[in-house]
């Protein structure tokens, strides 16, 4: 009886993910700012957040709508941001990686990366660049939601609530176990940015969105009845 | 309630059009793969096993210039190194040690897998090309990713214009052996004293070897000394690994201990030893009263103090019977320390004010050396790291010869420093020298006589030099045959970080090394994190680190030898040195490349495991140290380079290679009075004619023609032939304004800059785990800090005319009042608005002053300080 429903939510599901891997995952280009500033964008993440949520991304993205209209170099600051958050070559504020956050030395390459890399396996993937980088990074740990919600997607779209079920659990283990353990400390320590022009707060919506995502996981699975 | 599918209820919104244009969406991602996902194979991974049970330990590089060398081993799964553990391949003993690596060491995985790794190659975002763009922006401007191919090319053109332009000598830096090739036509130089201070260049003037290192026993027979004098060493921090322990079995056996220094260190704590207390810089003037007091003491009959046999057959200059034949000054050095020349004799008296040392101190030290005791008389580097003490080396071979301590078991007379300390001689295995790496034929990165460009910058000298444009070109301890200073121009326009050294952390006065470094129009970094000289520079390249690398042979102290393996694939896009510099010399279009860079690191490594060799049985030659068969040398071809022209054929050695693979350490098995004793002079004692020495006459030079003449030549001092008293530069004297009368200065107090057990140099210092562990603290007196209102604990500002650094205070009634500790290889971390260091950095705050023969002064230097908010 939630047929329309869930179909949108998975859709809806993928489309937030595929653009939060992008956003941490690549260097920004205007067309990812004018689509995360659209209207579509907005709908979305209406289903996902609260109203009291909504309102401080919608000021920042009113606002990076105001200055891609004005043609002001406001992409040339995001990229600047973007390479002191995520590439460096300074001191990173707060290094994107999983493994950073749950163990005390700021480390990459840990234990709980190839706790990692083994639920990347049982879904026959790795990251491209394996074994040179560190699999917990949060663009492919969201890649891999991602692509597990475009599996979502093609299963229930041939009705295999079975695989929809483990998927969707899948889904929520990785979650619990992975990207809630960090995203929010994550989410913290990018504020010692020395910008705030996009990805402080995109760490923070990303944050409110992977919680909300679990809920909307947990509400999914207690429909799916095998 | 379906609380989210009922928000979507409530919305009306339409199925097919959401779901349309949710996917619609792949306008917004890139080609690109970088921190995606890529689907794989079933069999492509099923070898992949990341049970962490079934991992391997694999023997894994400590590669550091820490003073030691150690065994370390890396428990791997699917190439994550999990765990680290050290040496447990035998049964620890006192004479078959096991190499156990130190809490540096036991971090490295921390060191190596830091998330602040150099990942990319980066460039500056307001440098430009063949100018440098804004220059002022250096050390706080924006970055930019680039490609290796953008910037091998930015690199080559910037090399290429400043050559043309400016010619070779533009170019400054170390560590490229491209650039000291013929084809290229080399580089400016920068000689450093760094580690050695004076005994780079007096010490094999006087008859020390080594720059200062050699010249002691071995650690077997430290055990038969009774007195181990130590001056100025500190192994406990600086010398990690086995030579604590060497020391600690010479106390079993029953030696007692001295410590000569300004602080009661930690090696002197841990071996109970006397502390003699001598001020910075002051080591010359205690050991000259010291000699007094041996003279004056010394009755052949009733109190034979002084080993005159050993004076009159193997030494030059004591007195005027026994001068040197190219002797060109009437003058010796027992009638200087009578005060035959100035009126004034070097008594106790006289030096306990200048160097702080009590009279008593120094009558026990006399006494202590006389001849019938076994004494080791051992120095560590730091009392030469400091101006104007180039008599140091002489000095304190002067006085081991007086109490004829060299060439007999128990007695010696040497450098306890580096991983030599406390077991001197040369190795029982080692690589058949040509480096770590063993790649014949390579043209040497350091030497200013192989150099082209022939100019040569000393250390302390060189920002100064990129500043002004001028510069002083003196050879320093590296024989460029310079017979005088020449005052030059020099018009530095590329500074090339060529090796992972972080320069400009570790040359004195890094303030202005920051200004020279905003004056030029490129420089070049390569490193494994955002060191002092990668945030000052233009394009920064990410270097692997050893555990990344085919593996190494590492020698350490004489009787192991490491082989460390790779550990774990390249992390993102960092290359090795040897990589990058294949690329540049490639892309310059170089004739000599593939000769310059012959093999690739992997067939190098077995170049060098092939030559690894050991002594024979009866210490009478050396043999192989590894077998190799005919697979060995197929396989290895298999997995580096098929086509390698390398000529290593099947030889019989001690192990196989696979049980040195397996061990990753071979260590000579020894035993009390086996065939590998060392003990340094001994020939020379026996027949100095027949075993000259390295000085000009073949004996120990108390008085030294060719050390007055190479040093006043340079012209920067004014130096006697024999060991004389000379108030260093920034020493105790030039704390006064007013020294006659006793008015102190304006920075009156003597800081010495010790090597700390957190860092290797600078190695570590960002390493969170070493963070936490080691405060980094300044040290000071309780007396000075009352005097301030210092606390333990609180923040201190400290200053001097050339800049300012902040440290945490801890108080210690271990140093001498007047003097300060800031252990060396903090990094400089300069806040913008208000010029202070908040990294601890010793050199940022050290005077870029060179003394005589151009030493680092890094124990010279004068600073006041004060409570941060008072």
């Amino acid at each position: 009886m939630y047929d329309n429903e869930i179909a949108i939510i998975l859709a809806g599901r993928s489309y937030i993910y595929k653009i939060l891997k992008q956003v941490f995952g690549h260097e920004p280009n205007l067309q990812l700012l004018k689509t995360i500033t659209g209207k579509f964008t907005e709908e979305v993440m209406e289903i996902f957040l609260k109203e009291d949520q909504l309102i401080s991304y919608n000021e920042l993205f009113a606002q990076i709508k105001q200055a891609i209209i004005d043609n002001e170099d406001l992409l040339e600051r995001i990229k600047s941001e973007y390479v002191y958050l995520m590439l460096g070559p300074n001191k990173l504020p707060a290094p994107p990686w999983e493994s950073v956050y749950i163990n005390k030395e700021r480390v990459i390459f840990q234990q709980s990366t190839l706790k990692v890399r083994q639920a990347y396996l049982e879904y026959q993937l790795l990251p491209a660049e394996y074994p040179h980088v560190a699999d917990d990074h949060i663009a492919i740990e969201l890649d891999f939601m991602f692509r597990l919600g475009q599996l979502c997607q093609e299963s229930f779209e041939k009705e295999d609530m079975q695989r929809l079920k483990k998927l969707l659990s899948d889904q929520k283990n990785f979650l619990g176990n992975h990207l809630l353990v960090w995203i929010n400390d994550f989410s913290i320590e990018i504020k010692e940015s020395q910008t705030h022009y996009f990805y402080p707060q995109m760490a923070s919506l990303t944050a409110d969105i992977l919680h909300s995502d679990h809920d909307v996981i947990k509400e999914l699975l207690s429909l799916i009845n095998v | 309630m379906p609380k989210f599918l009922d928000k979507i209820k409530n919305k009306n919104i339409d199925r097919q059009r959401f779901i349309k244009i949710a996917a619609s969406i792949s306008a917004i991602t890139t080609s690109e793969t970088e921190n995606t996902l890529k689907n794989v194979e079933e069999d492509t991974h099923s070898d992949i096993d990341l049970n962490t049970e079934n991992g391997k330990w694999i023997p894994a590089d400590c590669w550091h210039n820490c003073g030691g060398r150690c065994a370390l081993s890396a428990y791997v799964v699917d190439g994550i190194p999990l765990r680290v553990k050290t040496d447990d391949t035998r049964i620890d003993t006192p004479d078959n040690p096991q190499q156990r690596a130190c809490v540096r060491g036991r971090s490295q995985k921390y060191h190596v897998l830091n998330s602040d790794r150099l990942k990319y190659p980066m460039k500056r975002k307001n440098w430009s090309p063949k100018g440098g763009g804004n220059k002022e922006l250096r050390g706080c401007d924006e970055w930019e990713r680039i490609s290796w191919d953008e910037a091998i090319s930015y690199i080559v053109d910037e090399l290429n214009h400043a050559k043309t332009n400016y010619g070779n000598a533009s170019i400054i830096g170390a560590g490229s052996a491209f650039l000291n090739s013929d084809e290229w036509g080399g580089f400016t130089t920068i000689s450093d004293t760094s580690s050695w201070g004076s005994f780079a260049y007096v010490g094999a003037m006087v008859g020390i070897p080594g720059n200062g290192f050699g010249g002691s026993n071995c650690r077997m027979d430290l055990r038969r000394s009774e007195t181990i004098i130590l001056i100025g060493c500190n192994p406990a921090w600086s010398a990690l690994g086995n030579p604590t322990y060497n020391f600690y079995q010479a106390k079993q056996a029953g030696a007692s201990f001295i410590y000569v220094g300004p602080t009661f260190n930690y090696s002197a704590d841990t071996f109970g030893a006397r502390w003699i207390r001598v001020r910075p810089a002051q080591d010359i003037t205690l050991l000259l009263a010291v000699a007094y007091t041996m003279i004056i003491e010394d009755d052949p009959v009733n109190n034979p103090i002084i080993d005159w046999d050993f004076l009159n057959r193997c030494t030059y200059g004591f007195d005027a019977e026994h001068m040197p034949p190219d002797a060109e000054l009437g003058e010796n050095f027992k009638d200087y320390i009578l005060g035959k020349y100035d009126g004034q004799p070097k008594t106790p008296e006289w030096a306990t004010e200048i160097c702080g040392t009590p009279i008593e101190d120094i009558h026990f030290l006399a006494r202590e050396l006389r001849k019938s005791k076994k004494v080791a008389l051992l120095w560590g580097c730091a009392p030469a790291r400091s101006n104007d003490v180039e008599d140091f080396p002489q000095i304190v071979i002067t006085l081991g010869a007086m109490g004829g301590h060299l060439g007999k078991p128990g007695h010696a007379t040497g450098g306890a420093v580096h991983n030599g300390s406390g077991n001197g001689g040369s190795s029982t295995v080692r690589l058949a020298g040509g480096g770590d790496i063993g790649v014949p034929g390579r043209p040497s990165i350091w030497l200013p006589e192989l150099n082209a460009a022939r100019e040569c910058i000393a250390a302390p000298e060189v920002w100064d030099a990129i500043i002004t444009g001028r510069y002083k070109r003196a050879d320093t301890f590296r024989h460029l045959g310079i017979e005088s200073i020449e005052e030059r121009d020099i018009d530095i326009r590329v500074i090339w970080h060529g090796g992972n050294h972080n320069l400009l952390n570790n040359v004195v006065g890094a303030a202005k090394g920051i200004e020279a470094h905003r004056k030029v129009d490129f420089v070049m970094t390569r490193a494994l994190f955002f060191n002092a000289c990668a945030q000052y520079s233009d394009i920064v390249l990410p270097l692997t680190s050893a555990w990344e690398r085919p593996g190494a042979i590492r020698t350490g102290n004489r009787d192991a030898v490491f082989y460390p393996q790779q550990i774990m694939e390249r992390v993102y896009e960092c290359k090795s040195d040897y990589e990058i510099d294949e690329m540049i010399a490639h892309a310059l279009g170089m004739k000599t490349a593939s000769e310059l860079y012959p093999m690739n690191e992997g067939m190098q490594l077995f170049n060098a495991v092939a030559r690894c060799t050991v002594r024979n049985d009866t210490n009478t030659g050396t043999e192989p140290l590894v077998t190799i068969t005919a697979s060995d040398i197929q396989e290895w071809r298999n997995k580096y380079d098929k086509h390698c022209d390398i000529k290593i054929s099947p030889q019989k050695g001690r192990i196989t290679l696979e049980e040195f693979s397996k061990a990753g350490v071979f260590q000579l098995e020894r035993h009390e009075n086996d065939n590998f004793y060392h003990i340094h002079y001994q020939e020379f004692r026996e027949d100095p004619k027949a075993n000259p020495l390295t000085t000009a006459t073949g004996k120990i030079e108390i008085y030294s023609q060719t050390k007055a003449d190479v040093l006043n030549a340079m012209g920067r001092s004014v130096i006697k032939p024999y060991p004389t008293y000379r108030p260093a530069l920034h020493g105790y004297e030039d704390s006064f304004s007013d020294w006659k009368n006793r008015v102190k200065g304006l920075y009156p107090y003597q800081m010495t800059t010790p090597h700390y057990q957190k860092r290797a140099h600078t190695v570590f210092d960002n390493v969170l785990a070493m963070q936490k562990a080691f405060a980094s603290p300044c040290y000071l007196n309780p007396q000075d800090a009352a005097e301030k209102g210092i606390a333990d604990g609180d923040i201190v500002l400290i200053y001097n005319e050339y800049a300012k650094t902040l440290r945490p205070a801890c108080l210690s009634e271990r140093l001498m009042p007047g003097t300060i500790e800031i252990s060396h290889g903090g990094w400089t971390a300069v806040d913008p608005n208000t010029g202070i260091d908040h990294g601890g950095s010793a050199n940022y705050i050290s005077a870029p002053i060179a003394t005589g023969m151009g030493i680092s002064g890094y124990n010279t230097q004068l600073v006041n300080f004060k409570k941060l908010d008072s």
